[in-house]
């Protein structure tokens, strides 16, 4: 029926597409989780965490230079062997899937507790999974278009925040680096949930028709963006509330925009979520494709769409995002469920790049099953 | 297949029998170089002054000639089976039978009924051409090429309808369409297997990807400039016999906010205009659920100021919200399609009978209140500011699932609706084009003509969203606006 069969997309597209799985639920309450631990140089940790993500884009890059038409799971299965490679995406696939549950749990957690609490969670899952699932059937290029479009909403979360300047004593962030370098680094890892998302970027990145560095460049495009926009966020928090009031707000930007009122608008803090809602809903979907991916590479079927499995990876978030009880719940499965990522986007790449280099020196892969 | 013969009469009365005795057949007996002869046409559709002109004058003057040399009419032809006769005949030729000759003549003597052109009912613009199509296909081809006039220009015909074999036309530039597209067009007009294709609306659904889309895949049009204007971009216009209505395909979401006012208006209000449009549309979808969600969910969102009025104008009202704004937007449907139909002053009649007295008695009898009425009038008048008709009721229907969405679920009800609305544009497409464009996917270069309208001499390139095969439209507009001359040292 189509015209044009390939689906592409551009290296704009890309930056957009990792932009908005980038930025999601973690935006809510990621201040006060790096407060928790670096208290007033929390800025700084968003920073370190923005470094180390984009030390990881590099090693990334290595990936895409040296098989640049093969996505996560071709890789896996390529440099770990058939057996292993097969398992290792079936736990992708997990991870991807809890990933979208907790998105979609602390999502309607949020929703509960903020605008709707008497709406049953449930109603909210499925009706953000249904959307999910709309969205990523069909080819990725209409995703990136949608992505693209919705980034216009983006400047909307600056303006309402950089409001609170006129009500801001900067004098909260003295003295820098008052708690010692370690709680920075260890605020980073904290603030590195909230970035997640860039892991997509191996499997998408066989879809964007660039060469390798462009696909870098986007990425790092991507990813300075969301550095500077989460470090803004944090800076303005924490000269907003101060050392003290911050321990009792856990989600500060949305106390932060409560206590606006314009002529016309009393209570901004709703509309910053309707907001919201959409760039939780790119993060999820952003995970729903690459569950759905991953399950396609696992399937092997001749025909090379992700469409079928759509289904396949919606239910069972669903059923995952109903288990948690009360915001603070989510937000501990969230957050266990992030820290898994330090095996699967951190190590398992790493592990990938290590074995690319020594396939090139031995040669030949294709025997490896160990 | 049956062949003539050299009987005239037995011929005669062969093609009666295949047209089922028709009461507008006409004969007359003449004489060509001596010999006896039958002329035949039917009166309905044939041209008495033209036979007159260009048959019966020569045929009598004349003594040595073929059939063929002697009829002045534009076309003739010869036929020897029955069945093609009779199909000239119905095409408003005339047909000629002469003894002793086994041939039927077929002299084009077709009427031309026509109207004068007017401008169109729904598409009126302040500045500008004031024409419009009309029912006759040449007239209406006549007036593309007055102002399109280039040997790129091409018109391909097509029949389409097995029974009533309705003449359609693709005009398109040759030099500027994109042949994918055209040929996937073409192919899609050819596998129509229809008995009767009756209005456009036939074809849109045989020719669109998506018929359940709420949204116009293709831009009707009876404006002939703006169809043009649209060819000129590498699209295709859809011309088809027996109907003003042309279609354009494949258009983009924003061309059905864009009208030829635009660009006869100033830079600085046209661009106003179109922002007018596009806020209108937000509006016309938005508002109603916006303000049910308000007042089921939101209250706390209104300044202090406001709370009060409206507080003082729900009390006492019965419905809910939504069953209110129900109330009225069926109202103003009623009144819109009622008025559609009638004759103009009893159109008028009923507006006013309707918006004044059921929406002045409705707030009295305190059935709904009074901000209700003004967010719904607000939102019937914005609908009504997209300049083509089939976006309007598209955004009108678009209204309700949003209304039901709001008061289910607030805010995040009318936020989820919109994205799976925008998810749809983004995934719509037609022909390989998007639909969405210069939206999603994002085209600078298209935004300049979007919600607003940048300079014409700033528009160098066609939009992109068609893959024209040229894509500069124009270069150096303004040469007469020389840079001032560097300085030389």
């Amino acid at each position: 029926m189509r015209l044009k069969k390939d689906d592409s997309i551009t290296s704009a597209q890309f930056t957009f597409f990792l932009l908005q799985t980038q930025i999601g639920v973690g935006i809510l309450s990621m201040p006060y989780n790096i407060h928790l631990i670096a208290k007033s140089d929390s800025w700084a940790s968003v920073i370190v965490a923005g470094c180390v993500i984009q030390l990881y884009l590099f090693l990334f890059y290595r990936l895409t230079v040296k098989y640049p038409t093969l996505s996560l799971f071709d890789l896996v299965e390529k440099l770990f062997g058939r057996y292993i490679g097969r398992f290792v995406i079936f736990l992708y696939i997990v991870f991807f899937l809890l990933m979208a549950a907790s998105i979609l749990s602390m999502f309607s957690q949020v929703i509960c507790l903020w605008i709707l609490p008497l709406t049953p969670r449930w109603l909210l899952i499925i009706i953000m999974g249904g959307i999910g699932a709309y969205a990523v059937r069909g080819p990725i290029k209409n995703l990136a278009r949608f992505f693209v479009f919705v980034s216009v909403l983006l400047i909307f979360f600056i303006v309402l925040v950089v409001y609170g300047f006129f009500e801001a004593d900067y004098l909260n962030v003295l003295p820098m680096g008052k708690e010692g370098f370690m709680p920075i680094v260890k605020g980073s890892e904290k603030a590195m949930y909230s970035m997640l998302g860039f892991e997509v970027y191996l499997i998408v990145a066989p879809f964007v028709k660039a060469k390798p560095y462009e696909k870098l460049k986007a990425a790092t495009i991507s990813n300075v963006s969301v550095t500077a926009l989460y470090t803004f966020l944090t800076f303005m928090c924490i000269v907003f509330f101060g050392i003290k009031e911050f321990d009792l707000v856990p989600q500060p930007i949305l106390y932060m925009i409560k206590s606006f009122s314009f002529e016309v608008l009393e209570r901004i803090d709703l509309v910053f979520l309707s907001f919201w809602i959409v760039s939780v809903a790119t993060t999820y979907m952003g995970y729903l494709l690459a569950a759905a991916r991953g399950m396609l590479a696992l399937a092997k079927t001749p025909r090379k769409e992700h469409t079928p499995f759509v289904k396949l990876a919606l239910i069972p978030t669903l059923f995952i995002a109903t288990i948690p009880h009360g915001v603070y719940e989510a937000a501990t499965m969230l957050n266990e469920i992030s820290r898994l990522s330090l095996i699967f986007v951190f190590l398992i790449p790493t592990l990938l790049v290590i074995r690319s280099f020594m396939g090139k020196k031995k040669g030949d892969t294709s025997h490896d099953h160990t | 297949m049956v062949q003539s013969s050299s009987d005239i009469e037995n011929n005669k009365e062969r093609l009666l029998e295949n047209l089922h005795q028709p009461s507008d057949f006409a004969t007359r007996a003449i004489t060509f170089q001596g010999k006896r002869g039958l002329l035949l046409y039917l009166e309905s559709v044939s041209d008495t002054v033209k036979i007159q002109k260009s048959i019966l004058t020569p045929l009598s003057s004349n003594e040595k000639a073929t059939i063929e040399e002697t009829v002045t009419s534009a076309k003739v032809g010869v036929y020897t089976n029955i069945n093609e006769a009779a199909t000239r005949l119905l095409k408003g030729d005339c047909l000629l039978l002469i003894e002793g000759d086994c041939s039927i003549y077929a002299a084009s003597a077709e009427s031309e009924v026509s109207r004068a052109p007017e401008e169109p009912f729904n598409e009126k613009v302040v500045r500008g051409s004031h024409d419009g199509f009309v029912e006759n296909m040449n007239q209406n081809i006549g007036m593309i090429r007055n102002r399109i006039e280039d040997t790129d220009l091409v018109f391909k015909q097509f029949s389409v309808g097995k029974k009533t074999k309705t003449k359609v036309v693709l005009a398109y530039m040759d030099s500027v369409v994109n042949k994918d597209i055209l040929q996937e067009v073409e192919r899609r007009i050819e596998s129509i297997a229809i008995d009767m294709i009756v209005s456009p609306g036939f074809m849109v659904e045989f020719l669109e990807n998506k018929s359940f889309s709420p949204f116009p895949q293709f831009l009707p049009t009876e404006r002939p400039d703006r169809a043009a204007a649209h060819i000129m971009d590498g699209r295709i216009a859809l011309l088809s016999e027996g109907t003003a209505t042309s279609l354009i395909l494949p258009v983009t979401f924003i061309a059905f906010f864009q009208s030829p006012d635009d660009f006869n208006s100033r830079i600085l209000s046209g661009s106003f205009f179109r922002l007018l449009r596009m806020l209108s549309f937000l509006v016309a979808t938005t508002l109603p659920a916006i303000y049910i969600a308000i007042i089921g969910f939101h209250f706390e969102i209104l300044p202090n100021e406001l709370v009060l009025p409206i507080k003082a104008s729900l009390e006492g009202i019965p419905f809910p919200p939504i069953v209110e704004a129900f109330i009225m937007v069926f109202t103003i449907e009623l009144i819109r399609e009622a008025g559609v139909r009638l004759p103009t002053p009893i159109g008028q009649t009923i507006g006013i009978v309707g918006g004044l007295v059921i929406g002045d008695a409705v707030v009295n009898a305190g059935f709904i209140s009074n901000v209700m009425v003004i967010v719904i009038a607000i939102t019937a008048v914005a609908s009504f500011t997209v300049p083509t008709y089939e976006m309007g009721a598209s955004i009108r229907l678009l209204t309700f699932p949003l209304m039901i969405a709001a008061s289910l679920l607030g805010f995040l009800g009318i936020v989820m609706g919109m994205m799976i609305i925008l998810l749809h544009l983004c995934k719509l497409e037609s022909f390989g084009t998007p639909y969405f464009s210069p939206f999603a996917p994002i085209d600078l270069q298209g935004l300049k003509d979007s919600i607003i309208r940048f300079p014409i001499w700033k528009m160098n390139h066609r939009p992109r969203d068609v893959q024209p095969k040229d894509t500069d439209q124009q270069q150096r507009t303004r040469g007469w606006a020389k840079r001032a001359p560097k300085k030389r040292r």
